[in-house]
């Protein structure tokens, strides 16, 4: 791969939800805000692929989709290509989309099961003012690039008529044909059954390869992050809590959350008895985050200062050779201070 | 033994398996009077007290099918058309539905897929735990709500859950008080669909670790359902592996995991991976399980399968023992081909 060139540099990302509680309340001024992203510093270069790994409600969807601004961010900023897109028109705002592209996870209800593969693929073309010809050679191209083919032979079905892996394929080309060079994938692989995601996961590093097109991988399944992904984050509450090498993340987590995740997934094999981390409760309800380190309450290390304190987001020295960012007040308490560039 | 006695005795312990299901055939009508769907062709396995069996395989493989003709808990289009399911000697398939009714809960009790949303939303998980001990009269009327209190400590919840209402609960709280009403009445056997899917995975992790736990407490006989192969692997003591709707291999874990003897297991390793020790390829299995209304002839993975020839397309290879043993059974013609 030719040398690193940074794609995308968010900063401080925040997306709030805020949630009514009828206009007694508001006037009472008890409106809370859900914290569903609430600062997340992420770099991502041309060519890298980054899984963002997490349980449910902890907002990796929403940030996912507030980087393409599908939702709008409350605070912080998204420089796509040096530009920051948080303030971007709208007109402007979409003639980027050609270059920031999303996958969602569910194909059987993203693509109008009314329209043919053809129409469902020319469509994005159609939006941004390609003419019928020339969009027709660029679907034939994306239909071949996702491995359909012989294309002509699945032209003109319809949604109902293919597999789930055949459909995802279709999700990727429609979103391939604009050449985007960033594409979101929001869990690209959950309602395949095994035997066929592989194909598709195959599929998206031959995309990277070829194409340096660049993915942010959002999924609940480290499997897929760890097979897939360059880099891996790990996200609880709203927060990226640590990122890193991808491999040497999974076999060496640093983050206590980290570590409960990888130890909850049993391994394939008859043999090691299934002895998960035992980490209290559940994830609490983004809109009563905790205080200090929102971690805390499930922590098995936490201490007096974790309740208080929000830990700060900082390098951590690893065994591999990889820079590792933890926040967490416990991961090798001698403080060694972040690199001042946002990972 | 008469219904009442089955109702109501606890068989001793002993090595006879609990429940023993031979050729289990169930079909679905469709809208089409002349077609129905094959979803489960020739199952069995049996299953002992203390024991589990996995069942995994994709979707449509008819796994949950098997799962819900235990208990006749199939939708109205299903219906079992062949075979034989003995719980404890007595063969349920020639049971009323009614009969089944009165060994619910005290012999055997089932977890069903979106347990989370098996509840009654208008009742307290207390008001729901207590129905099942009342009708099985298992604790004196003044000792029920300290029993139910007990029941939710097991499944790691807090007693004062009782009193709460499904919709106050989060899917991992309704998935442990559905293990608590489970196991409310200390049954023989358990069947679990797909008891951790949709659960976050510190949760799944958890649920699984609790099954094994009230197991050897409770000495229970499993049936544990789901496409989650490696969850299968740390559960089971047996796995018996699904496709299209036929039971194409079973054996012992280790077995399965070491010397799988039908392609379709082989490759299903091949294609999951563990994040621990990630592959440099996974394996893809190109094409989709055959249309069940119309199942082909042969093997129904031949057209799938490196290993197919002629004879896979042209009869179905019987379900037999394997490297000589009654422990291994197989549906393949080209067993001894099969690698991981």
């Amino acid at each position: 791969m030719s040398e690193t060139e940074t794609l995308l540099e968010i900063k401080d990302l925040e997306k709030h939800f805020s949630q009514s509680t009828g206009w007694v309340g508001s006037l009472l001024g008890k409106d809370k805000a859900v914290r569903a992203v609430d600062g997340v510093s992420l770099s991502l270069d041309r060519g890298e692929i980054v899984s963002i790994v997490g349980e449910s409600g902890c907002g990796k969807t929403t940030l996912g989709k507030s980087l393409l601004r599908l939702i709008e961010p409350t605070a912080g900023s998204i420089e796509f290509h040096g530009t920051d897109i948080t303030e971007l028109p709208d007109d402007e705002m979409r003639d980027l989309r050609k270059e920031m592209q999303i996958v969602f996870q569910d194909p059987f209800q993203s693509l109008n099961p009314k329209k043919t593969v053809r129409q469902l693929v020319r469509q994005p073309l159609e939006i941004h003012g390609m003419s019928r010809t020339e969009a027709e050679a660029r679907v034939v191209d994306a239909l071949e690039d996702v491995g359909l083919s012989p294309v002509s032979d699945f032209l003109d079905r319809y949604p109902e008529e293919m597999s789930g892996g055949q459909l995802q394929r279709v999700s990727f080309a429609r979103s391939l044909v604009l050449e985007p060079s960033f594409v979101v994938a929001d869990e690209p692989t959950s309602m395949l059954d095994t035997s066929i995601r592989a194909r598709v996961l195959d599929l998206m590093e031959e995309l990277r390869n070829e194409r340096d097109l660049s993915f942010l991988v959002i999924t609940h399944d480290l499997s897929v992050a760890r097979y897939l992904s360059d880099r891996v984050g790990v996200m609880y509450l709203g927060r990226l809590v640590e990122i890193g090498d991808a491999d040497e993340m999974i076999m060496d987590p640093k983050h206590p959350y980290s570590k409960a995740l990888i130890e909850s997934i049993p391994s394939p094999t008859p043999y090691e008895e299934f002895d998960p981390a035992d980490i209290e409760g559940e994830v609490p309800d983004p809109i009563d985050v905790p205080s200090g380190c929102r971690f805390h309450p499930r922590c098995p290390v936490a201490t007096e200062e974790c309740k208080r304190i929000e830990p700060e987001w900082r390098m951590v020295p690893t065994e591999g050779d990889a820079s590792r960012y933890v926040e967490c007040h416990e991961v090798d308490p001698k403080h060694v201070p972040a690199d001042p560039q946002p990972q | 033994m008469t219904e009442s006695e089955l109702m109501n005795q606890r068989s001793a312990p002993s090595d006879e398996p609990i429940l023993s299901v031979e050729g289990l055939t169930t079909h679905y009508e469709t809208d089409d009077v002349d077609s129905v769907v094959q979803a489960a062709e020739n199952v069995s396995f049996t299953v002992s007290r203390g024991q589990t069996i996995g069942l995994v395989g994709e979707s449509g493989c008819g796994k949950s099918t098997v799962g819900l003709s235990l208990l006749r808990a199939l939708p109205p289009q299903g219906s079992i058309v062949d075979g034989s399911v003995y719980f404890d000697g007595q063969d349920l398939t020639t049971f009323k539905k009614k009969e089944i009714k009165k060994i619910q809960w005290n012999r055997i009790s089932m977890i069903y897929q979106g347990a989370q949303n098996a509840f009654n939303p208008v009742k307290t998980i207390d008001t729901q735990i207590r129905e099942a001990l009342a009708k099985h009269d298992v604790v004196p009327k003044n000792q029920r709500r300290e029993r139910i209190e007990e029941l939710l400590q097991k499944v790691d919840l807090d007693p004062g859950v009782a009193d709460r209402y499904p919709h106050e609960l989060s899917g991992g709280m309704k998935q442990r008080a559905a293990i608590a009403m489970a196991i409310s009445c200390e049954p023989d056997l358990l069947i679990a669909d797909e008891p951790t899917t949709a659960l976050d995975v510190v949760v799944q992790a958890k649920v699984l670790r609790m099954l094994l736990d009230l197991q050897e407490e409770f000495n229970f006989g499993m049936v544990v359902i789901s496409h989650n192969l490696a969850a299968i692997m740390k559960v089971s003591d047996d796995i018996g592996v699904m496709y299209a709707g036929n039971m194409v291999e079973r054996s012992s874990a280790e077995n399965i995991f070491e010397d799988p003897q039908h392609p379709y297991t082989a490759k299903l390793f091949g294609s999951i991976i563990d994040p621990q020790r990630p592959p440099k390829q996974v394996e893809n299995i190109p094409g989709v399980p055959p249309d069940l209304r119309n199942p082909p002839d042969g093997c129904r993975f031949a057209d799938r399968c490196d290993l197919a020839t002629e004879e896979c397309s042209a009869q179905m290879p019987a379900f037999e023992p394997k490297n000589e043993s009654t422990e291994h059974l197989a549906a393949c013609f080209h067993s001894e081909e099969v690698s991981r």
